[in-house]
């Protein structure tokens, strides 16, 4: 789906409430939505629970909102963002109080040392697997703000401005970010 | 080169040629198109390798079997949302929330306070043509009173004029179309243009030829008021002799107390030495009316004389029937008139 094709869908959706239109955002929006959900929490379950209450939060809202397709983009990763927030925020509050940062990270050890997730999943195909997986590790060693950057920028190919009004930062600090993170993934594969 | 100067120097060509890539074009292209690229050939290329890796996550995709559900999750939510939110706006539109306790006070306070201010204002519209004997002349009245307590004293000289003239138009008005109003608000109608100009004076706002003008017609109103007075009277009488001469013997107690309201030798002849005393009094005051000097005065006696024939006027004594029908005999209204 190209942005000429999004903006109609977005008005036609606003226009009519036909759940035709809906369905050809979803279907675009909800692999990339899923990723970049599923990346962070690395359970498919929880992704799966997260990406329909973002996908719930975009139908309840889309009709009242001003969306084209570049801010619709925007909107809709930044939904996720702070659904993906809010799901630490309760979990680490629920675990005695340990704060926000601590857990993401004790969350990410914890689940990437459960080897088995990634081939339960079968997400990636059996000859990449290998690799995948010790990309994995390497996503999950870089700070939270620069792995999202990457899945945003590299996998979801995001340009930097809507990057940086989702994640609530500057266009450059995005550029720089993205750099350092890709350049780090590549000194580590090299190694 | 310094190696922080390197590595900026790298990042920036990193990030160029990445963009191009973004923009569709082949990376044997770019390297083809632009030589500098050329230098960095290696470095690119391992940086392009760890691209490709990242891009490979993106063959991370839910489930069919989650992309149906999810869906239908959404429209099965939506719909309940839209249910219960419809089902609140009715309640709320329904049956509106009850007042607070601590409102309630405060809303019948307000309320009442508009509701008055705004029919008062109303009336007070509504009462600005109204003249002496109409119902809402009092408003006009109680109107002009609250504007006078409200006007500082520098504003008090041009209002009472405007009161003045007010009240000139309105005695111009009853007595030009002969409008069928009571002596008594007659002179009451005298005795605020009296007032009004006293006020005025007070106020030192007339300049002297305004007041000699002023003079001129309030001693023209009082004269044609007095005149009124007399013919309204005299007609009066005239009409109750008619009306007695047509009923016989009936009520002619009225004719007899009416002729003596008016006239010395009605009551000279019959009634009481009260009657001729204030009979005296319409005499001599019909005399000073002209100099406007007792205008008071006079007024005073036409209202009480009035008074007494709009009483007698209804009573059927035994006997005043008795003065009744001795006027009747002497046919009293003929002697008020020869009297006259």
């Amino acid at each position: 789906m190209d942005d000429l094709e999004l903006n109609l869908s977005i008005k036609q959706f606003k226009k009519s409430g036909d759940s035709v239109y809906f369905e050809k955002i979803y279907h675009h929006f909800l692999p990339k939505i899923y990723r970049f959900i599923f990346f962070q929490v690395l359970n498919k379950q929880t992704a799966e629970d997260l990406t329909s209450e973002v996908f719930m939060k975009i139908y309840n809202n889309i009709r009242g909102s001003n969306l084209n397709s570049f801010t619709f983009k925007a909107w809709a990763f930044k939904i996720a963002h702070n659904t993906v927030i809010d799901y630490f925020r309760r979990e680490s509050k629920s675990k005695n109080d340990v704060s926000f940062e601590q857990y993401v990270e004790e969350y990410n050890e914890r689940e990437i040392k459960d080897k088995n997730l990634i081939k339960e999943e079968k997400y990636l195909a059996n000859e990449l697997l290998l690799e995948s997986e010790k990309l994995m590790i390497l996503l999950n060693r870089l700070p939270q703000d620069q792995k999202k950057i990457v899945l945003l920028r590299y996998v979801d190919e995001l340009d930097y401005k809507t990057i940086g009004s989702i994640l609530n930062k500057k266009e450059s600090a995005v550029r720089t970010m993205s750099f350092r993170a890709l350049k780090y993934i590549k000194e580590e594969i090299k190694k | 080169m310094f190696k922080a100067d390197k590595a900026k120097v790298e990042e920036k060509i990193i990030s160029k040629f990445i963009s191009l890539l973004d923009k569709g074009h082949d990376a044997d292209y770019c390297f083809a198109k632009f030589p500098v690229f050329k230098s960095y050939r290696s470095e690119i290329e391992q940086y392009l390798d760890a691209l490709s890796k990242i891009r490979d996550f993106r063959s991370v995709k839910p489930s069919k079997k989650f992309e149906k559900s999810a869906l239908e999750k959404i429209y099965q939510n939506t719909q309940k949302t839209e249910e219960s939110y419809f089902q609140k706006n009715l309640v709320s539109r329904g049956a509106s929330k009850p007042a607070r306790p601590f409102l309630k006070p405060v809303i019948a306070f307000i309320s009442t306070f508009l509701f008055l201010s705004f029919s008062y204002t109303g009336t007070v519209f509504a009462s600005t043509n109204s003249i002496p004997g109409d119902i809402l002349y009092s408003v006009k009245i109680s109107a002009e009173h609250i504007q006078t307590s409200f006007t500082p004293p520098s504003g008090q000289g041009p209002l009472h004029l405007r009161f003045l003239n007010r009240r000139m138009a309105e005695a111009a008005i009853i007595l030009n179309e002969n409008i069928n109003i009571s002596d008594e608000e007659l002179n009451k109608l005298l005795g605020s243009i009296d007032l009004e100009y006293k006020r005025c004076n007070e106020h030192h706002y007339l300049s002297g030829q305004q007041n000699e003008t002023l003079n001129i017609e309030i001693n023209g109103i009082k004269t044609k008021t007095q005149m009124r007075m007399r013919k309204m009277d005299g007609t009066g009488s005239e009409g109750m002799g008619k009306g007695i001469g047509g009923n016989g013997m009936g009520n002619n107690n009225n004719g007899g107390q009416c002729t003596s309201s008016t006239e010395t030798s009605v009551s000279g002849n019959s009634i009481d030495t009260t009657a001729s005393d204030n009979s005296t009094e319409t005499t001599a005051s019909d005399n000073s009316a002209e100099t406007t000097a007792s205008g008071n005065s006079t007024e005073t006696t036409f209202s009480n004389n009035s008074a007494e024939t709009t009483a007698s006027g209804n009573s059927t004594k035994p006997d005043s029937d008795t003065v009744g029908a001795s006027n009747n005999d002497g046919t009293g209204f003929d002697n008020k008139n020869g009297g006259k």
